[in-house]
């Protein structure tokens, strides 16, 4: 019987003051003596007092569904007698009381059907009832009552108040999500958000890469096919012009007539590809203009044979050597090509070339992206060893993590500085066109916001760290202020000559702390700089005024530090 | 659901595939698809340093640059995507479509690319802006973009095309195979609705999502059903500054402001970026004064701090909160400008006198005490003659089935008082276009007794404020069908139904939504708890825009009209002061 000793917990509004700690039996008929008034409608195993027979319900689901199966089948049994008898000298008013709370208590859903629907589905998993149970929204902190409300989640298991368990939701029987074969229960917001896809905000996406690159596939082949016969046409044409050539030289004492050797090579050129015959032209098939007699004249393309007008050819020398065509001293003659057999001859070359080629851009750009991920890398280490310096509350600057945090901080300043100045020389190089120049300016502006993002929170730590010397002070046996009598009589427990550790801690600690200042200095100092910058770009000269005048304060406290810093290292 | 975040996923998925140097490729339609919901420094962080347009012919060769192409698979951007292909400016490709691609493009596109340049191809269904997480448009407006075809019940092919691609992309980029519903007076959402169904049919693969507990619901309405919303002037920050301004993709151009600084003539509202805005854009125009006072005391309490710099703590501390500090002095002038640039026009049009009429003629049946009151707004000087064009249209719209109307004497007094013909003609062009025969619901509750007698409890329970006492007729629309209560007679199912009560809605407006609409869906959406609903429509109207849409379609209905001249722009004359 221990499930019933802890069923009290709506005693607050209880009105019955009798706990009655009796058998099954005895309580029945003390409920059947009492049915007669409404008034007093109590729960049958815990005999507390219910407003209605809705919150009786709740109050059963609520409280006693740990109660072993057998009972529950009998208190089941019993309840649905109990109830016939109560209905029936029910008046109409005391039901339309009923009805109303019910619409009041659950005016958005029909929740009070809901549960009825999930009886089906395992309470195995119900958080246990207790005392002074509070509502486990994280927003809320309502301790659970009959004005509250008081629901097991019946997903996660867990209590709730009204408000916080008022959505529904399909669960199977083992209280999982089922949109097909579940039934509708009250869940809390927690679950009905967190169930599958219900967040998602990633859209359908379709992709076409593979079909795409199947049928470019083909079409590259046959380009590729057509291109090397291209080629291929090409070579023989200078193999051709090199024979005739040597041929030339080989004549030159002889009186062979210039006409001869070019009807020749014109023959020659035709072996090779069948030149269209000129009669069936009339306009030039690339550009559609059509051919005259004297003004546009026909000629023809060494490569394909077609006939082409003037414009849409143009001459390629020829070498024999094929890597290099672009070097003018291997030339031994040019012929005359159209657009398309040129551009396909050449296009490709000439794209893997320029693709090849690297502009100082990139080269600056890629070590710009190094730097980039090495910070990135070293960040939240950094980060790390702050939160384990501060929890462990490591005050001591000889300490070992201590001064590991501290040399890392170093290099995280050190990168930051460099990516700066690869961003601001990307910035200042010369550039070939508008857009070049946009994108270098854009570069540097990202680099600008990439710096303001990350070396902020950095700027945030020298502070840190100096209170955590100022602590660190106090608690040594020396402090500056040579009056005081707490370090006095500091200094004397320790059994120290004072003069002596004033002299060695104060020059050490001084150089620290210069150190740390001068450094946040120059920091401030370069991120000023920044803000004028981007202050003059905007045209805002009162800020700008502001911000020289503390840039200007900014390089006089520099210079104080430097030397206060070469004072005491000489 | 949230709309906002669906866009800006894709979009982060396009600029996050590919590390390196990158250019943003776009067309006419995708642009505005990006600008509202990404920043530049967004775009920048992802190493996204150049945007351009496909149409533009002077783009520089930079082939040390990897190429980002966010297109709408239309003819024209193929054809330039063709050409572009064939001699690339960039390295790679990535090929990214708004919306479903076409086998014959994809072959076209493939044949072209010899240099195989292009890495990828996918279709990323981002097409339509998301202005608000539960609020779209299509942006559909004139003069790119008609709506109507040959009458007021037919649509305009290419326009029609476009919102079903656009309603389709909604579904796909929320994961949505829903039950469609649509109004059943309306021939335009009838054919949509069954459109959207033949699409959804034909992709099932795409469409293929897990189940839910009860399907979603596209529910496709008219704006003819509700004429009233978009003439009435509005309240709130969001959708004053539309009605009096005009917000286009999340810019508003301030260039007409008299003594404007030049670094405001053009402003971006962005509730992402600016959290004022955020917070303020669904309260009415005297709450946000009262934010806007706290907000400039706020930052000048800041700026006091700053200016004393007198140690050097209160330096550094003025350095670490510098960019913070300019952002808000940036921030605090532009909502100043705006909002005093608001209370301006206020003023000088009348509007708070104009609106307490127009609220009271589209709430209340107050025949006698709103006609005097209207005849003294129009022979009132200081009123527009648009106001006075909006007032006399919703007094048509309420009493045109009332025996004793005024509206022929009405429409004589506006010729009296010198509104050029062209401006009159509207009122009845309104009255053919939205009339009470037009309108499947009983949009002022005065057809029936019983929908009388509701009107008169409404009227007793005593209003909050005056300037903003009307709902729009969606809200009830929408009650009713996340009740389950919603009439399948007059809002039918395109196939299959459901007695479940929805929990994600989709509703698509023909013709136009509101920011007030958009408004009532963004408190719906906070207080009804397991619903959501995502409201958008074919553009998204003021009054002046909803009044020129009406004016250019009777203008070109072989009907109506028979003007010869091109009718003047409706709205002109606020600009002109």
């Amino acid at each position: 019987m221990s499930s019933f000793s802890d069923s009290n917990s709506l005693s607050n509004l209880s009105t019955s003051l009798n706990t009655l700690p009796a058998s099954n039996s005895h309580r029945e008929s003390l409920i059947f003596d009492d049915s007669s008034g409404l008034e007093q409608l109590a729960c049958p195993i815990c005999n507390e007092c219910m407003i209605s027979l809705l919150q009786l319900n709740r109050h059963l689901d609520d409280e006693h569904m740990d109660t072993s199966i057998d009972q529950k089948v009998g208190i089941l049994k019993w309840f649905k007698n109990a109830q016939n008898t109560i209905m029936k000298p029910l008046s109409k008013t005391k039901l339309n009381n009923i009805s109303q709370l019910a619409i009041n208590k659950f005016s958005e859903f029909d929740i009070n059907g809901l549960d009825k629907q999930s009886e089906l589905v395992t309470k195995t998993h119900w958080q246990p009832d207790g005392e002074h149970i509070i509502c486990s929204d994280f927003t809320c902190d309502k301790s659970l009552n009959i004005l509250n409300g008081k629901h097991n989640c019946r997903k996660c298991g867990k209590f709730f108040c009204d408000d916080h368990c008022r959505l529904s939701m399909k669960l199977n029987k083992q209280a999982q999500h089922d949109p097909v074969n579940g039934y509708e229960c009250r869940v809390c917001n927690d679950c009905f958000v967190s169930r599958e896809g219900y967040l998602d905000t990633e859209g359908v996406v379709r992709s076409y890469t593979s079909t795409f690159i199947k049928i470019r596939t083909k079409g590259i082949e046959r380009a590729h096919l057509e291109g090397n016969r291209l080629e291929q046409r090409l070579e023989k044409l200078a193999k051709v012009y090199a024979t005739q050539i040597k041929q030339v030289n080989s004549t030159q004492g002889g009186l062979a007539p210039p006409l001869t050797a070019k009807h020749r090579r014109r023959a020659s050129e035709q072996s090779i590809v069948k030149w269209q015959d000129d009669a069936s032209v009339t306009s030039c098939p690339l550009c559609r203009t059509s051919f005259g007699k004297i003004t546009n004249r026909k000629h023809h393309c060494r490569l394909c044979g077609r006939v082409i007008c003037e414009k849409c050819s143009s001459k390629i020398s020829l070498n024999l050597n094929k890597d290099t065509e672009i070097a003018d001293q291997d030339s031994i003659g040019e012929i005359r090509a159209c657009k398309e057999c040129r551009s396909a001859v050449f296009r490709r070359k000439e794209y893997n070339e320029e693709i090849a080629k690297t502009p100082p851009v990139v080269m600056l750009y890629q070590k710009l992206t190094k730097i980039r991920s090495a910070i990135d890398s070293t960040l939240p280490k950094f980060q790390d060893m702050l939160i384990m310096l501060k929890s462990k509350e490591i005050i001591n600057q000889t300490h070992a993590d201590y001064q590991v945090a501290a040399r890392t901080r170093k290099e995280l300043l050190d990168s930051f500085t460099q990516f700066d100045a690869i961003s601001k020389k990307i910035n200042s190089l010369p550039t070939y066109s508008e857009s070049g120049k946009r994108l270098q300016s854009n570069i540097h502006l990202a680099a600008n916001q990439y710096l303001q993002q990350n070396m902020l929170p950095l700027s945030v730590l020298p502070k840190m760290f100096k209170k955590d010397q100022t602590k660190d002070q106090q608690n040594g046996y020396f402090d500056d202020d040579d009056d005081s009598p707490d370090a006095m009589f500091a200094a004397f427990a320790n059994g120290r000559p004072r003069s002596l550790s004033m002299s060695s801690t104060k020059s050490v600690k001084e150089e620290e702390q210069l150190r740390q200042q001068l450094e946040a200095f120059l920091e401030q100092k370069i991120r000023l700089e920044e803000f004028i910058q981007e202050a003059t770009r905007k045209r805002k000269f009162d800020d700008l005024k502001t911000l020289k005048t503390s840039l200007d304060e900014i390089k006089l406290e520099i210079d104080k530090k430097r030397k206060e810093l070469g004072d005491l290292w000489p | 659901m949230d709309i906002v975040k669906s866009v800006q996923n894709y979009i982060n998925k396009m600029v996050n595939e590919v590390t390196g140097m990158k250019v943003l490729l776009l067309d006419s339609e995708t642009t505005p698809i990006i600008s509202n919901v990404m920043t530049q420094s967004s775009l920048l962080s992802h190493e996204t340093y150049l945007v351009d347009r496909i149409d533009n012919r002077n783009r520089d060769r930079m082939r040390h640059l990897k190429c980002i192409c966010f297109l709408r698979p239309t003819s024209e951007t193929i054809q330039l995507l063709v050409e572009e292909l064939r001699d690339p400016s960039y390295g790679d490709y990535y090929l990214y479509f708004s919306n479903t691609l076409n086998k014959s493009s994809i072959e076209r596109l493939a044949e072209v690319d010899e240099h195989e340049v292009v890495r990828e191809v996918q279709e990323y269904f981002a097409d339509y802006c998301a202005i608000n997480p539960d609020f779209y448009s299509l942006n559909l407006s004139l003069p790119q973009y008609k709506l109507y075809g040959d009458s007021q019940n037919t649509w305009e092919s290419k326009t029609f095309q476009r919102v079903v691609e656009g309603v389709l992309a909604v579904l796909l980029s929320l994961k949505k195979k829903p039950l469609i519903r649509y109004e059943n007076m309306s021939a335009m959402a009838k054919q949509l609705a069954k459109e959207v169904h033949y699409n959804i049919q034909k992709e099932g693969q795409l469409f293929d999502f897990r189940r839910t507990d009860t399907p979603p619901i596209l529910l496709i309405l008219d704006r003819r059903n509700d004429p009233v919303t978009p003439l009435l002037s509005q309240w709130t920050y969001q959708a004053m500054v539309h009605e009096l301004l005009g917000i286009h993709n999340g810019r508003v151009d301030l260039s007409d402001v008299p003594d404007i600084r030049p670094e405001l003539k053009e402003i971006v509202l962005s509730r992402d970026q600016d959290p004022f805005y955020k917070k303020n854009m669904y309260l009415n125009l005297g709450d946000l004064g009262a934010n806007i006072k706290s907000y400039v005391e706020e930052y000048q309490t800041k700026t006091k701090s700053s200016i004393n710099i007198e140690s050097i703590a209160d330096m550094k501390r003025f350095v670490e909160e510098y960019p913070e500090f300019r952002k808000l002095s940036g921030n605090v002038s532009k909502h100043v400008a705006l909002v005093s640039e608001l209370s301006r026009l206020v003023e000088q049009e009348n509007l708070l006198e104009v609106s307490e009429l127009e609220q009271s003629l589209a709430c209340y049946e107050q025949h006698g005490n709103d006609l005097k009151n209207l005849q003294k707004l129009i022979e009132n000087p200081k009123v527009s003659d648009d106001s006075k064009i909006r007032l006399v249209s919703l007094y048509s719209l309420r009493y045109q089935r009332s025996p004793n109307n005024a509206i022929t004497s009405l429409i004589d007094l506006l010729h009296h008082n010198g509104v050029s013909e062209r401006k009159i003609s509207l009122v009845g062009s309104m009255l053919e276009f939205a009339g009470s025969d037009q309108r499947q619901d009983d949009l002022f509750s005065n057809e029936s007794l019983l929908s009388k007698g509701r009107n008169v409890f409404k009227g007793l329970k005593g209003v909050e404020n005056v300037y903003t006492q009307h709902s729009p007729h969606l809200t009830q629309t929408l009650e009713y069908l996340i009740k389950g209560k919603l009439k399948e007679t007059s809002y039918p199912f395109i196939e299959g139904s459901t007695k479940d009560r929805p929990q994600d809605i989709i509703i698509f407006m023909v013709g136009g939504v509101t920011y007030e609409e958009a408004r009532h869906i963004a408190q719906i959406n906070a207080s009804a708890a397991g619903v959501r609903v995502v409201l958008g429509g074919t553009t998204v109207h003021n009054s002046v825009s909803f009044l020129n849409e009406i004016q250019d379609a009777f203008y070109r209905f072989p009907s109506g009209g028979g003007t010869n001249a091109r009718p003047a722009r409706f709205g002109k004359s606020r600009n002109g002061y």
